[in-house]
């Protein structure tokens, strides 16, 4: 039996994966912030949204050859630069009293709408940029069943192809918990092969 | 335009330099990887076992490129791969030749890290099992 090992060959799944929570915490704030008409809670709400998702957009869009990945990315930037947009309006009001934006005339309730639309693409990006860059993934081949458990097969930009699947089982000692799991897959027979890294879901650190 | 494309097309499927080299390549990289140690040291822990190999070169087309690949697999008495439980089958491939729908060719030799670490992987489950 082989047991789980907590593994990550590049380390860049967990550090990416903080910021994408990071941004979910700040996307909460905002939401918050909004509702109780707290400028400071919004304001640095925005801050956590638009930092991480101009980090992982850039690296997304501009430190791999995967196509995929480097749209994905495009996507976070341009999302993240609109938040960065609202959170300089938002912070304006909180040291001055004035909103740039909604002095040009808008709405409150468009500013509002906008505002959460593009913090939560922004989110989301940071998410989808933050696993699509882990991973390299230039093409999305199928959701499939891969032997005993459902997953992703992926393309990665140095033409490789991977599956990613997320499941629990017994690894003996007792051990069973959810987990990623990624492996090799050969194209020519449709088998998944050997398995290069785990990670429990909830610890996004590796284990050692 | 769309007859001048057409017969563009199949005077380029049929160019028999351009499969001939590629049939020569591949046949050059399975001998040469037939020769190699860690295939001789797969075989010899297969047979162990009682097991066998399917070692074979083969094509794959795909929506804009053809591929050639050179795939190993580890087979029991019933001819199915061998698995080993919840890490994977014992089956892997690597590209020996890419060809892209303007049949720019692109060839690539059978030793190459992520092959070479997973065929050590093989050995190693076949070591254990």
């Amino acid at each position: 039996m082989t047991p789980v090992m907590y593994s990550d060959i590049s380390g860049e799944f967990p550090i990416l994966a903080i910021l994408a929570v990071t941004a979910i915490v700040g996307l909460s704030l905002t939401i918050a912030g909004v509702a109780s008409n707290n400028n400071t809670m919004t304001a640095i709400g925005l801050t956590m949204v638009a930092v991480p998702a101009l980090i992982t957009g850039g690296l997304a869009a501009f430190a791999t050859t995967a196509t995929l990945t480097n749209i994905i990315g495009g996507v976070t930037i341009a999302a993240g630069l609109g938040t960065a947009t609202f959170a300089s309006a938002e912070w304006q009001q909180t040291l001055t009293g004035d909103n740039w934006i909604l002095n040009s005339g808008m709405s409150e309730k468009l500013y509002n709408g906008l505002m959460i639309g593009v913090a939560s693409l922004a989110t989301l990006g940071t998410a989808a940029s933050s696993f699509s860059y882990s991973f390299r993934i230039n093409s999305i081949q199928n959701f499939g069943k891969y032997g005993d458990y459902y997953g992703m097969r992926f393309d990665t930009a140095a033409g490789k192809t991977r599956v990613l699947s997320f499941h629990t089982h017994d690894h003996g000692a007792g051990f069973s918990q959810w987990h990623w799991q990624l492996q090799k897959y050969n194209p020519y027979t449709g088998k998944a092969a050997s398995t290069i890294c785990r990670w429990v879901w909830w610890k996004l650190w590796q284990m050692g | 335009m769309a007859n001048g494309i057409g017969i563009e097309k199949s005077i380029l499927m049929e160019n028999k330099n351009l499969t001939n080299t590629i049939d020569y390549y591949c046949k050059n990289e399975f001998i040469n990887f037939k020769k190699s140690e860690i295939y001789k040291e797969i075989l010899l822990l297969a047979k162990n076992k009682k097991y066998h190999i399917n070692l074979e070169i083969g094509k794959l087309e795909k929506l804009k490129k053809t591929k050639w690949y050179i795939s190993l697999s580890v087979l029991n008495l019933n001819n199915q791969i061998v698995e080993i439980p919840d890490d994977g089958f014992l089956s892997y491939s690597t590209e020996l030749v890419t060809m892209d729908n303007q049949n720019r060719v692109n060839f690539s030799s059978w030793i190459e890290n992520d092959f070479i670490e997973t065929l050590k992987w093989i050995k190693t489950n076949l070591n254990q099992k």
